[in-house]
This record gives C-alpha cells, sequence and structure tokens, in this order.
C-alpha cells in the first residue's frame, strides 16, 4: 500500500473515521486499533515478513524490561548485546549477506583463487532497517537510563509498527513516540488540518517533482552511454531534486497521517537545499537517520578517540558517514557516497566550523555569500547523488567522465516536454514556497495568509497540478529499498 | 462525533467531492479512464462496455493478426451466434491467459477462439492489464469510473490518450485491417527483430497450459489457431526445425486439455507476395486464410 495510491486512501480514510469514532473510547483501544492496522498496512506488501516484525518486537520488549529489572551490569549487558546481534544480525543476513559473500568471492578471485560459495535468493523486508534501528535505540536508551521500559506490550509493539513511518521513517526514538502512545489521544482539529496540508504538500513533491524527475533521470541513466554532457549534467541536477521531492515528500505524508492520527513524529527534513556547507546539510537532510547515527556511532567513536583531538573526529565522521552509506544498502556506490560526504567534512573540522549553525540564511533575501554557499552545497551533494544513483562504481565514473566533453554546451534532450515543464514549473514553485517558509516545519503551514479565499486556491492549486501532471510511468519511493 | 471532527470531515469534502465530479464528467464525456497500458486494449474494453453483453457465445482472441473485420464476418456469418472479437495489438500468450480467464468468467463463452502467431511468444509478462485483471467484476462493469483512481494516470495523460491513435471497431468487435496493400517495405523485413524462441518462449508454453486446462475445467472448447508464418521468415533450416517444434508444443499442450489444434502454414498457399510484413497477411491473403478457417470451423463449431 504505497502511501500514494488509492488502496491507503480507502485504506486510510476508513481507518481514520473509526480511530476517532468506533476505537476512541479508551487508549488501550486506540492503540491495539493503531497496531492491527499497522500490521495490516504492512501484511499488505509481504504478510510473511510480519512474523520476523512480530518476533523482532516481542524479543525486544522482553529484552528491555528485563535490562531495566536486571542489577548485574554484565547480565544488563548480555540483554543488550541479545537484542543488538538479533536487530543487526537479521539486518545483516536480510540485507548484506549477498553483498558480503559476492565481495569475498570477487576479491579472492584477484589472486585466482575460485571459491564455491553460493549466494542465496534473500528478499528484504520492507523497512527492516527502519524498525530495526527503532529497537536498538530503545535497548540503548533503556540500558543508558535515559527511559523507562514500556510495560504495555500494546505500546510497544505500536511503537515499533507505527505504520507511517514504518516503511520508510522517520526514525521515531522511543522517547519521542512511546509517550505519545502512552496518552490517550483526542481529536485536535488544527493539528489534524495541519497533517492534511503537509500530506498534500508530500503528495504534490512526490507525484509531479519526483516522479516526473524519475522518469526522464530513469531514461537518462539507461542510455546515458548515448546522451550528450548536458543532458547528463540536466538529469544529475534532476536527480539530486528528485531524491529530495521523493523522500522527503514521504516523510511529509507519514508526518501528515499521524498528525491525522493526534501524534506527532520525528521532521526528517529542514529544507536541506538552503545548506550553506555539508554539516548545515546533514542537520537537515533525513534528520531521524543523521542525529540517530550522531547519538550511537559518532558521539562514541569522538569520545573514544579524543585523544587524537581532530584526527579522532576526522576518524569518527568518516566511519559515521560509511556507516550511512552503507545503511542505505549493499553496494559500493553507497560506501563512496557516504565516505565522500564524510570527506568533505575534513575542511570544517580542520577550521573547527563543524557545529558552527550559519545565519547567513537567517532573512528572506539571498546575499551573494549565501547563494554561493548553497550553490556550492548543492553541486557537492549532487555529484555524490550521480554516484548513488549509478548501478556500480564503474557506471558512476564513467557517467561522471562523460560530463566533461564539448557535449556540455549542446541542447539538452527532454523526451516528455509536457511533463517535464510542468515538473520544472513544480521544482521552482517548491524552491521558492520553502525559501519563504523556511522558518516552518513544512512550506504548507500557510496560516499566515488570512483570506480563506487565497488558501483554498493554493490548495486547489496544488490538487489541480497533482491530478494534472502525474507521469506515464509511477516510480516507487526510492527509501523503500533501503 | 466531536464538533471539530465534523467541521474538518466537511472541509475535507468540500475538496475532494469536487475532484469526483470531475472525473464523472470525463467519464460522461467520453474521456475514459485507462485502464491497461495498450490503448487499443482500451479502445477495445470500453467498445464491449457500451454493447452491455450478458453472454457471448464464441470469443475470438489473440494479437493483431486476429483483430481485423475480415477474420469477423467470415467467422460469425458462418454460425447463428453471438460473437465477439476481442483480439488486441501485441498480445503475449501469457497476456491472453490472464485477460481471457477474466473474458470467460464474465461473458461464458461455449468456445474461445486464440489465433496466433510466432511473436505471440517472444515477450515476458509486462503487467499491462494487470490493474484491469486483478480488479473486482462487478466494479469493471458498474463502476469503471474507479480505473481513474487505482493505478492512478493524469488528465494530461487521458487527454494524450484520447487524442492519440483512435480506434474503430465494428458491431463484431474487429477492427478495419491496415495490410490491404501490397507490401510496401519488405525491405524491412531483415531488420525485424524475430529471433525465435527467446528466453521467455517458455514462459508463453506454461500460460497457454494454464489457459488450456482452465478453458477444460470451465467446459469452455479452445479451438487454437496457428496463422501461416511467412517463407522469408521460416525458410531457414534452423527456423524451420524451431518452427516445427512450436507448432508440435502448441498442438500437444491445446490437444491434452481436449482443445482443437488448426494450423494453416502452408508454404504453398502462403507466398511472401501474400504477406504485408513477416507476420500479417495483405488482404487478399487474409481472405483466402479465413475461408479456409470459415469451412473447418463449420465442421467444430454446433
Amino acid at each position: 500500500m504505497i502511501f500514494t495510491s488509492a488502496h491507503f486512501v480507502i485504506f486510510f480514510s476508513v481507518f481514520f473515521l473509526l480511530y476517532w469514532t468506533a476505537f476512541n473510547k479508551s487508549l488501550n483501544l486506540q492503540n491495539l486499533f493503531i497496531l492491527l492496522g499497522s500490521y495490516i498496512f504492512y501484511a499488505y506488501w509481504d504478510w510473511r515478513f510480519l512474523f520476523l516484525l512480530i518476533g523482532s518486537s516481542a524479543l525486544n520488549y522482553f529484552l528491555g524490561i528485563w535490562i531495566a529489572k536486571s542489577q548485574a551490569e554484565k547480565h544488563r549487558r548480555v540483554l543488550l548485546w541479545i537484542g543488538l546481534l538479533q536487530g543487526l544480525g537479521c539486518l545483516l543476513f536480510f540485507k548484506y549477506y549477498n553483498f558480503f559473500i559476492g565481495s569475498f568471492i570477487a576479491s579472492f578471485s584477484k589472486f585466482n583463487v575460485v571459491l564455491d560459495i553460493h549466494t542465496l535468493n534473500i528478499i528484504l523486508p520492507l523497512g527492516i532497517s527502519f524498525y530495526t534501528f527503532k529497537t536498538i535505540s530503545y535497548l540503548l536508551d533503556i540500558k543508558k537510563g535515559k527511559i523507562e521500559p514500556a510495560f504495555d506490550w500494546v505500546v510497544f509493539f505500536s511503537y515499533v509498527a507505527f505504520f507511517p513511518g514504518l516503511l520508510a521513517g522517520p526514525i521515531d526514538r522511543p522517547k519521542t513516540l512511546i509517550p505519545q502512545l502512552e496518552k490517550k489521544r483526542v481529536f485536535n482539529y488544527l493539528q489534524a488540518s495541519d497533517g492534511m496540508r503537509q500530506i498534500l504538500w508530500g503528495v504534490f513533491k512526490k507525484v509531479v517533482i519526483a516522479d516526473n524527475c524519475a522518469a526522464f533521470t530513469s531514461m537518462v541513466w539507461d542510455n546515458y552511454k548515448t546522451e550528450s554532457a548536458s543532458t547528463l549534467l540536466f538529469s544529475a541536477f534532476l536527480y539530486t531534486i528528485q531524491i529530495y521531492a521523493d523522500f522527503s515528500g514521504y516523510s511529509d505524508i507519514a508526518i501528515g497521517v499521524a498528525n491525522l492520527l493526534g501524534i506527532k513524529i520525528t521532521r526528517n527534513f529542514n529544507f536541506p537545499f538552503f545548506a550553506q556547507n555539508i554539516a548545515d546539510f546533514w542537520r537537515r537532510w533525513n534528520i531521524s537517520l543523521t542525529s540517530w547515527l550522531t547519538d550511537y556511532v559518532f558521539t562514541p567513536l569522538s569520545i573514544y578517540l579524543r585523544r587524537l583531538e581532530k584526527l579522532g573526529i576526522i576518524i569518527a565522521i568518516l566511519i559515521n558517514f560509511t556507516v550511512i552509506g552503507i545503511w542505505h544498502g549493499a553496494n559500493w556506490t553507497f560506501i563512496l557516497f557516504g565516505f565522500l560526504h564524510g570527506s568533505y567534512y575534513i575542511p570544517l573540522i580542520l577550521r573547527g566550523t563543524m557545529n558552527r549553525k550559519s545565519t547567513k540564511a537567517v532573512g528572506r533575501y539571498l546575499s551573494f555569500s549565501t547563494v554561493a554557499g548553497m550553490l556550492g552545497t548543492f553541486l557537492l551533494v549532487m555529484f555524490t547523488f550521480v554516484i548513488f544513483r549509478s548501478t556500480d562504481i564503474a557506471q558512476a565514473f564513467d557517467y561522471l567522465s562523460r560530463l566533461f566533453s564539448r557535449s556540455l554546451f549542446s541542447g539538452i534532450n527532454i523526451y516528455e516536454k509536457v511533463n517535464m515543464a510542468a515538473a520544472l514549473l513544480s521544482i521552482t514553485i517548491m524552491l521558492i514556497a520553502e525559501w519563504l517558509q523556511k522558518d516552518k516545519e513544512h512550506a504548507l503551514q500557510i496560516d499566515a495568509i488570512k483570506s480563506l479565499g487565497a488558501r483554498a486556491l493554493i490548495y486547489a492549486f496544488l490538487i489541480a497540478m497533482v491530478l494534472g501532471f502525474s507521469p506515464t510511468v509511477y516510480a516507487d519511493f526510492i527509501y523503500f529499498k533501503f | 462525533m466531536e464538533k471539530s471532527l465534523k467541521v474538518f470531515l466537511l472541509k475535507v469534502c468540500l475538496f475532494t467531492v469536487p475532484i469526483f465530479l470531475l472525473f464523472e464528467i470525463f467519464f460522461r464525456l467520453g474521456l475514459y479512464p485507462i485502464f491497461t497500458t495498450s490503448g487499443n486494449l482500451d479502445a477495445k474494453i470500453i467498445s464491449l462496455q457500451k454493447r452491455h453483453f450478458k453472454h457471448i457465445d464464441i470469443i475470438m482472441t489473440g494479437s493483431s493478426v486476429g483483430g481485423y473485420d475480415i477474420v469477423d464476418s467470415a467467422i460469425a456469418g458462418s454460425f447463428n451466434k453471438s460473437y465477439y472479437n476481442l483480439s488486441s495489438w501485441g498480445l503475449q500468450v501469457i497476456d491472453m491467459e490472464a485477460l481471457d480467464k477474466t473474458w470467460v468468467e464474465r461473458y461464458h463463452p461455449k468456445y474461445l477462439i486464440v489465433v496466433s502467431i510466432l511473436s505471440d511468444f517472444r515477450r515476458p509478462d509486462r503487467g499491462i492489464f494487470t490493474n484491469y485483471v486483478n480488479t473486482d467484476n462487478w466494479i469493471k462493469n458498474n463502476f469503471p469510473e474507479y480505473f481513474y483512481f487505482s493505478d492512478y494516470r493524469s488528465i494530461s495523460q487521458l487527454i494524450r490518450r484520447k487524442t492519440g491513435a483512435s480506434f474503430s471497431f465494428n458491431s463484431l468487435g474487429g477492427q478495419p485491417s491496415p495490410f490491404i496493400h501490397e507490401d510496401k517495405k519488405k525491405h524491412k523485413w531483415v531488420a525485424e527483430d524475430d529471433s525465435f524462441p527467446t528466453a521467455y518462449t517458455q514462459a508463453n508454453y506454461n500460460a497457454l497450459n494454464s489457459l488450456s486446462s482452465f478453458l477444460k475445467q470451465q467446459q469452455v472448447k479452445l479451438i487454437f489457431i496457428q496463422a501461416p508464418v511467412a517463407n522469408s521468415r521460416s525458410g531457414e533450416a534452423f527456423y524451420k526445425t524451431m518452427i516445427a517444434r512450436h507448432f508440435n508444443t502448441c498442438k500437444n499442450i491445446v490437444e491434452r486439455n481436449n482443445g482443437v489444434y488448426l494450423n494453416y502454414y502452408d508454404r504453398a498457399s502462403f507466398s511472401d507476395s501474400m504477406f504485408y510484413d513477416k507476420n500479417h497477411l495483405i488482404r487478399k491473403g487474409a481472405v483466402i486464410l479465413t475461408k479456409k478457417i470459415a469451412e473447418d470451423l463449420k465442421n467444430i463449431i454446433k
């Protein structure tokens, strides 16, 4: 059930009405209904992996309680390791087994050693990267004494499986979501209206921008050897926009859906294209994953390596970003993507400006240095997204090398002109709207416009764009495969 | 229900109801939804829908070779039975399997005729009609507007489909053959990709097998018609062997399931001059073929 499908609209409409009417009598009923809805939502994809989700929830539920109750540190550590091994073990098996075996065989074959190890036909359970990170942070936080375990199993199982963020995040921390699940929700008109607006903005970004860009970039990547450099450059630009519109569009819909259920989940994007440098970019991009890894990977590592001073921070950052890269999937392209982003931090670390928050982009008006900072960051990011999008490293470098040819100054080969025009117009609208609304949670928080008619016109325009200009080929949400 | 919830729902309705009304107006104005990724098949579905058939005795299916009006008039004129041609361009047997099962469940025919060419066994399932086949029959027949929203296609696509190639069908479902003249582009024959078998041929055989056994269960007689193959295609020794093997495979599958297998591969009657391209006959060839089919069917269809 994709958020933008008719099936989800029907499912959620029924769910919403029942949630606020028949199942609104008690907290337990509300949570049971959320859990049931989440499992139906998940089983719609592949019911077989529902057992993995339930099993993982059950194990971590008991481990959480036992860790909290246990007095002996050694005992607590063993329990934590059981949870970590289960979570990371499943993740490694389902996501990386074939990659490791394949890389192992390939490296031995370079020395003319043929290894007869078979890869397996493994299907990746949807959302495993997201819910595993949720359960790991739950156990780690209990072990550190930051939170109390959830004793109500329905609350904990709902936390793990909460359907708006189950398949592609945001990765909610236990301290954000569990307390909300422990309190009865009351329908809040303002929250629900804001949720609807955020859903509309997310659908607009996904359907009109991301999907139309996807139709073009897929075509170009499939035929990149015969395309002009200008087309390749344009496609790299569009892919950077596409991945943002796709993933942030998904996150907007997820947050909006959660708001309709009276629950606030973690914000995942904060207008990353307005970032002034790479550190600023990662404070705004996939925030829930970045902050998760900052807390559980980067911070412990940098403390461990603190005697090495700046070198320690560089090592910690490179490891952290390589983990971010490999989190996306079992491919050297993702590892290189992460490593490069880590490398981009080195000048900032050496200058001691890594944690300095930019104040340049506060006002509405753009200065030259603000634009230069944003453009520079965008170009650095765009370069890495070419690697991210490619099927392997060889293709990535081949694609990048083809950018530097005389055909860079030739015309761009546009396939679907009407849809491309709609996409470019929508990209412009998105960037302007997000710039004007950059102090808000999302671009469609337009309460400041007092005229109801003007607001209705904006909504109607976005709806018309969605109805009018979706592409011929539907593209799945990119982050589903992670 | 709380008042604030009622107000919220009312506002949501104010935005959503006009959308549904808009699409209903589109439907009434003939801007139909997209059922499948094939414009030809969609046009046929709409044309069939408008006829409100409850039952069809003889259904003809296949790809382009079976879709033209020359075939219809000769076959339908020979029997006092209801008949409709549901062939559509570019279908593979793997497509026909899913579609034919849907038609059989809907129209309960006594006979299903499949007109087949070699090219029907070359490509994989492209999911061109998955959305249509997987939708409940009641929705298909009574609420086709549903297809505007399931597997959503934008208004610009609907307009493009509407203003693109137009298809007209006769009362029997056939369409005028564009291959009426002598071949004008024989030089292109060599360039045509007609390799056979392909990696997907076995999947198409499996589909034929599945369709045949389904029809047997449903007590529907399958009549499998093998259309002629151009000599220039079947001339080489390699292809001759391959084609003979293909004929045998199809014959075995069909006859194993109580179907009738008719083969019109006849190098003498259907020389290259009868063909428009490697698959399609010109009118002269089509008339000869149709007469032969109609004669043979008289002994089969009672």
